[in-house]
């Protein structure tokens, strides 16, 4: 019987950069950025640190970006590698580590330099025969939005204005954060009028590709007290990769992601929560593309089955919504700097939590839900992270 | 072909300006060597035990499988060929992001007659007309040349 990391382990501290086209920053910017607000957030140095985990697919192998960037004084630091979900890795690596007994505080940071491939969209991924067939994320992704509009009946129409209402929403959440890389409010019509990145999704179906870092330091639970903010306490870090029969065997429909639906379910069994839609008071899931966050609603529990329509339309969803989702503009609005956006995603709980959002804030928030997916619909691998009071 | 425009271009006669993403990587000899049952002949394999015809064309090679997707069993398959099997289309995109020689890349989810499902872009179409449920067949093609090396692989085109 596994063991649990509920309530063994408090975040204690948190730093995040402002993300974007940061041409005037490398990756050792980003680390050093990043990590110095949240050490500051805590009230410590860097040599109260006794191990650190650094996420990033693309900006650096090894340990050393991070040691180096930050002068770290010989203590073991590790390179995680989750594919879009490097993110929780850190922090999973960072958690475990505590929760084992072996460290009482530890640095996590998710980090990615995009900006500087000199080319569109996300560097290429090895395939090793170069017959990979022709598609970018954006199309992997597409792929299952013209299979969900097919399930369940939405003409093209119907299904572009479903998704362009989601992204809507994350554009009026970012248009109020001063970290998120796209600020603008934007309308559905423009959603609905913009250039087709790969069919159906257009532009503003698809996240920004931004440079940006994050950190977190994390502690053991019974001395989160002792530290200045208000403590925010892991309650379930569940990750789930996949076997990838969904691409060779005709079993898997395309309109959801199996390893979404079970890593929730075991953060949701690890964190005792019994009804996610009811309990959980925001969430930030990994909407690298809008269809993305809609079949996650399902998969999360958050609606049922080919029905996340009803709630966009009903502006569930939304910041004043019953369930707020991507309170800080999502990946939408920050863009996806892959090792980064993990810990992005539990920098807005955590303010929250303490009260230090702004006009985004939420009222009294108890628990929080981050949803960080590497890797295509039909293989990835799907982190969930539950935080709380 | 619609237009001497498209010959010019198909031919490299007229150079293009590059696409904004990455090159492709040189072919890797060793690599299409060893795949070469299921990268030339479209070789894939039916499992004893539970009966599933399986290709993979995944994402970081066009691989041998090993292990069933559907029971798990493991080396315990027989040969199966999809080369002359037809297909129909499960689900599409239409990616203008994809570097290709004539965009959009049309990608296409298919599924064979008799079982097995697939990843493959999809030639000799008319975008527009590309559906859920459309008919295709396997066509094999030359993809690359590089360094004095041909790369050929299996594209889907719709049954004419």
């Amino acid at each position: 019987m596994p063991g649990s990391i509920k309530d063994r382990v408090a975040i204690v501290g948190m730093g995040c950069t402002k993300f974007g086209e940061l041409w005037d920053k490398g990756p050792t910017d980003l680390i050093v950025d990043s990590v110095n607000e949240a050490l500051s957030d805590a009230g410590i140095e860097m040599k109260d640190i006794q191990a650190a985990w650094g996420g990033t697919l693309f900006s650096g192998a090894g340990g050393r970006t991070v040691s180096e960037a930050l002068r770290a004084q010989y203590i073991p630091v590790t390179r995680v590698e989750n594919a879009c979900g490097s993110g929780h890795e850190a922090i999973r690596g960072a958690s475990y580590a505590i929760a084992a007994g072996i460290y009482d505080i530890c640095l996590a940071v998710g980090y990615e330099k995009l900006k500087d491939e000199g080319m569109s969209g996300l560097p290429g991924m090895e395939n090793r025969t170069n017959t990979h067939y022709q598609s970018s994320m954006p199309g992997v992704f597409a792929i299952m939005a013209t299979r969900y509009f097919a399930r369940y009946g939405l003409s093209p129409e119907e299904g572009k204005a479903m998704l362009g209402k989601i992204s809507v929403k994350s554009h009026h959440n970012g248009s109020l954060n001063p970290k998120a890389h796209l600020r603008r409010e934007i309308t559905l019509e423009q959603v609905l009028n913009a250039p087709i990145i790969a069919w159906p999704l257009g532009l503003f179906d698809c996240c920004g590709v931004s440079d940006g870092g994050a950190a977190a330091i994390l502690v053991r639970a019974d001395m989160a007290k002792s530290f200045p903010n208000k403590p925010v306490y892991v309650k379930a870090l569940q990750i789930c990769a996949s076997p990838t029969s969904g691409r060779l065997t005709s079993e898997y429909d395309y309109t959801h992601v199996e390893e979404a639906y079970r890593a929730g379910i075991a953060a949701y069994a690890e964190a005792g929560i019994k009804n996610p839609r009811k309990e959980i008071n925001l969430a930030e899931v990994h909407d690298c593309f809008s269809i993305t966050e809609a079949v996650t609603m399902e998969d999360l529990q958050f609606s049922p089955r080919g029905r996340v329509k009803e709630d966009i339309d009903a502006g569930t969803f939304q910041l004043d919504g019953e369930l707020p989702v991507q309170p800080d503009g999502g990946l939408k609005c920050f863009g996806h700097p892959i090792g980064a956006s993990g810990i992005r995603m539990l920098y807005e709980p955590y303010l929250h939590f303490q009260g230090r959002a702004g006009p985004r804030q939420t009222k009294d928030p108890k628990l929080a839900l981050a949803h960080n997916m590497g890797n295509e619909p039909y293989a990835p691998v799907v982190s969930v992270c539950i935080v709380g009071l | 072909m619609a237009n001497y425009n498209d010959y010019l271009r198909w031919r490299e006669i007229v150079p293009l300006e590059a696409a904004r993403r990455p090159e492709k990587q040189h072919i890797r000899l060793s690599a299409v060597w060893r795949e070469r049952r299921q990268l030339l002949g479209l070789w894939g394999i039916k499992c004893k035990r539970c009966g599933t015809p399986q290709y993979d064309n995944g994402a970081a090679t066009t691989g041998p499988i090993r292990v069933c997707a559907v029971c798990q069993a493991q080396d315990d398959f027989d040969d199966y060929n999809f080369a002359k099997r037809k297909a129909t289309v499960f689900s599409y995109t239409q990616d203008n992001l994809a570097p290709v020689i004539d965009p959009p890349a049309s990608v296409v989810l298919v599924e064979f007659e008799g079982g097995g499902r697939a990843f493959f872009d999809l030639t000799d179409r008319d975008p527009a007309k590309v559906e859920i449920g459309m008919p295709v067949e396997m066509t094999f093609r030359k993809l690359q040349f590089d360094r004095g090396l041909s790369n050929y692989f299996w594209k889907a085109r719709p049954i004419r």
